[in-house]
C-alpha cells in the first residue's frame, strides 16, 4: 500500500470517528435525524457549502475547464446566488418550519396546497433525480481511489468503498452527524482546492499569469466563448446557470438545511458566508485546469485532471492530503443526499401513507433502512458510468427544475393553486423527459432543463389564474408576510 | 415596514439584477467579442476577470445588505412563533 492510500485511510477513519461522536449524541428521533435540531452559523455554513459543492468541484469543474475553457466560469453565478436564495427563500421556509412544523419541502408542498398528490410528486421527483446525483459522487470517489492506488483499485471497488462509507456515515450520524462531518470536510475542501491548485501552478510556472499565458499560447480558443468544442454558447450559458441555480435549491439535501438553522441570524450569516465560500473556492481552478492543457494535454479522463496533476507535480503526502479534500467534497454531498432522501421517504411517504401511527423512533428506523436501499440503487447507477460529471449535474438539476414554480409560488403568491401545482410539475417533467430522453433535442440551443422550467412556470401561472384560489395558500403567504413585516 | 427599509431592499435587488445582467446576454457577447481581441489582462483571462468582478459586486452587495438592511435585522423579528393549524389534507 502506498503513502497516498494510507493518508486516505487515516482521513476516512477520522471522519468515521466524528460520525461516531455524533451518533453518541444522537437523540434517535426522526425530527433530529432530519433537521439536526438547530445548527449554528459555522456548522450550517459549512454543511450547506460542502453539500452544495460535490465531486464536481474537484473533478467536474477542472474537467470542464480543461475541455471547454473559461466559459466554465458561468459556474460563478450558481455559487454566488445560492447563498442569496438560501437567505431570501430559506428564511421563509425556516419560519414555516417553526410555525407549521414542516421538516421537508414535500411536507410543506402537500400542506400548503392541501394535496397528497403534490406532496407525492415532489417526493418522487426529488428522489428520482437525487439518485444520479449521489451516483456522481460515487463516480468521483472511484476516480480518486483508482488514481491514488495507481490503478490497483478498480473503478468498481472504488465505487463500492464510497457507498459503504456513505451508508456508515449517515447510519451513524443522522443530520447532526452529517452536518458535523460536512463542517470538517468543508474546511478540508477549501484548503485543498485553493492551495492545491496554487501549488501545482507555482511548481511549474513563475506565476499564475505565466500559466495562463502558456495555456493561451497552446490553445487561444480556451479563453473565449464558446470554447474549442463550441459547447459554451450563449444558450448553454443561460441554460446552465438558471437551471442549476434554481434547480439545486429544490434538492432535499439543500432544502433540509432551510429548516436546520438555530435561528434567523444563523440562517442569514450562513447564507452570506456560503456565497463567499462557494465562490472563493474556485479562485485558482481556471489557472490549474488550463495549465493542465499544457502539462498533461493527453490525459484520458478529463475529470481526473486535478488529482493527476497533484500526484505528478506535488509531493505525495501533500497530494494525498489535498485529494482527501476531493474525497471530502464527494462524501459530504453523497452522505447529505442519502440522508435527505431517506428522511424524505420516512416522513413524507412512510408516515403519511404506510403507517400513520408510526412514532418517531419507528420513522427513524425506516429512514435508516432507506439509506441502505438508496445507497445500493445509486451505486448500480454509478457502475454504469453514464456521462461526464458536469453533464450528470446538469441532468439532475434539470429534473428538479420543474418544481421551482410550485415550491416558490406557495411562498409568495396567494393565487397559487393545487391544480396549477400538479399541472405545472407534470408539464415540466414531460418536457424534460421528451427533450432529453425521447427526442434528444435542445430547441433553439437551450437545454431541456430551461425549457422544462419555462413551461412549468407558464402552466403554473395560467392554471392558477384560471382556478379558484385556496384559502390555506393565502393564510400561509399572509403569515409569512406578516411575520417579516413586523418591526418592533 | 418603514419606507427606508423598502428603499434599502430595493437597492440590494437593483445592484444584484444589474450584476446578473452584466454577466449574461446581451452584454456577455459584447464582452466576449472584446475578449477575442484582448484575451489576457495582466496575464489573466479578460473574460474571467470581467465575470469575477461582477460576482464580487454581488457578494459585496449581499454582505452590505446583511449588515445594513433594517428589514433583514433578525433582532426585529418576534422569536416566539405561534404554531399554526394544519388543515386535514385532501387528495
Amino acid at each position: 500500500m502506498n503513502t497516498g492510500m494510507i493518508i486516505l485511510i487515516v482521513y476516512v477513519l477520522a471522519l468515521l470517528a466524528l460520525a461516531f461522536y455524533a451518533w453518541k449524541r444522537d437523540k434517535k428521533n426522526i425530527k433530529d435525524f432530519a433537521t439536526g435540531g438547530g445548527l449554528g452559523i459555522f456548522v450550517l455554513t459549512l454543511t450547506f457549502s460542502a453539500t452544495y459543492h460535490s465531486a464536481y468541484a474537484f473533478m467536474g469543474a477542472g474537467g470542464f475547464v480543461f475541455k471547454n475553457g473559461i466559459g466554465w466560469w458561468v459556474n460563478g453565478l450558481w455559487t454566488v446566488l445560492p447563498g442569496v436564495l438560501f437567505w431570501v427563500w430559506g428564511r421563509r421556509f425556516w419560519f414555516l418550519g417553526k410555525k407549521y412544523n414542516y421538516c421537508s419541502v414535500a411536507d410543506y408542498a402537500s400542506d400548503v396546497y392541501q394535496s397528497h398528490t403534490v406532496g407525492i410528486l415532489v417526493t418522487i421527483i426529488t428522489m428520482v433525480f437525487t439518485i444520479p446525483y449521489v451516483a456522481m459522487q460515487a463516480i468521483g470517489c472511484s476516480y480518486i481511489f483508482t488514481t491514488m492506488s495507481g490503478g490497483t483499485l478498480s473503478y468498481t471497488v472504488g465505487a463500492l468503498i464510497f457507498m459503504i462509507l456513505m451508508i456508515i456515515l449517515v447510519w451513524m450520524g443522522g443530520m447532526k452527524g452529517v452536518a458535523i462531518t460536512d463542517a470538517a470536510q468543508g474546511v478540508f475542501m477549501w484548503i485543498g482546492l485553493v492551495f492545491g491548485s496554487l501549488w501545482i501552478v507555482r511548481n511549474n510556472f513563475p506565476s499564475v499569469a505565466a500559466a495562463f499565458e502558456a495555456a493561451f499560447a497552446n490553445n487561444p480558443e480556451l479563453f473565449t466563448l464558446p470554447g474549442p468544442n463550441g459547447v459554451c454558447t450563449m444558450q448553454d450559458w443561460l441554460s446552465r446557470w438558471i437551471v442549476i441555480t434554481f434547480g439545486m435549491m429544490m434538492f432535499p439535501h439543500i432544502t433540509l438545511r432551510f429548516f436546520a438553522g438555530k435561528n434567523l441570524r444563523v440562517l442569514k450569516w450562513s447564507a452570506v458566508f456560503s456565497s463567499i465560500y462557494l465562490t472563493s473556492i474556485y479562485i485558482f481552478t481556471p489557472a490549474v485546469s488550463l495549465a493542465g492543457t499544457v502539462l498533461m494535454p493527453d490525459i484520458a479522463v478529463a475529470d481526473t485532471i486535478f488529482p493527476e496533476l497533484l500526484l505528478k507535480y506535488t509531493p505525495i503526502v501533500f497530494a494525498s492530503l489535498i485529494i482527501s479534500g476531493a474525497l471530502a467534497a464527494a462524501m459530504s454531498t453523497g452522505d447529505s443526499q442519502l440522508h435527505a432522501v431517506s428522511a424524505l421517504i420516512s416522513t413524507d411517504v412512510y408516515k403519511k401513507y404506510i403507517n400513520k401511527n408510526a412514532d418517531e423512533a419507528k420513522q427513524y428506523k425506516v429512514a435508516k433502512i432507506c439509506v441502505l436501499i438508496f445507497g445500493v440503487i445509486s451505486i448500480i447507477f454509478a457502475l454504469l458510468k453514464p456521462a461526464m460529471l458536469s453533464d450528470i449535474l446538469t441532468l439532475s438539476n434539470a429534473g428538479v427544475g420543474a418544481l421551482v414554480p410550485t415550491v416558490i409560488g406557495g411562498l409568495y403568491w396567494k393565487r397559487s393553486t393545487k391544480a396549477a401545482a400538479i399541472s405545472s410539475i407534470i408539464a415540466g417533467e414531460a418536457i424534460m423527459v421528451l427533450f432529453t430522453f425521447i427526442l434528444k433535442v435542445s430547441p433553439l440551443g437551450f437545454g431541456a432543463g430551461l425549457w422544462s422550467m419555462f413551461v412549468s412556470l407558464v402552466v403554473f401561472v395560467t392554471v392558477s389564474l384560471l382556478t379558484k384560489p385556496s384559502e390555506h395558500v393565502s393564510e400561509v403567504v399572509d403569515s409569512i408576510n406578516k411575520y417579516f413585516a413586523v418591526v418592533k | 415596514m418603514k419606507k427606508s427599509h423598502n428603499k434599502g431592499t430595493l437597492w440590494f435587488y437593483i445592484i444584484l439584477v444589474v450584476s446578473v445582467l452584466m454577466v449574461n446576454p446581451p452584454i456577455l457577447p459584447v464582452v466576449n467579442d472584446f475578449c477575442k481581441s484582448h484575451p489576457l489582462t495582466g496575464g489573466w483571462p479578460t473574460l474571467f476577470l470581467w465575470l469575477e468582478f461582477w460576482y464580487l459586486i454581488m457578494i459585496i452587495d449581499f454582505l452590505v445588505a446583511a449588515i445594513r438592511l433594517k428589514a433583514w435585522d433578525c433582532s426585529k423579528y418576534d422569536p416566539d412563533i405561534k404554531p399554526g393549524k394544519r388543515p386535514k389534507l385532501g387528495r
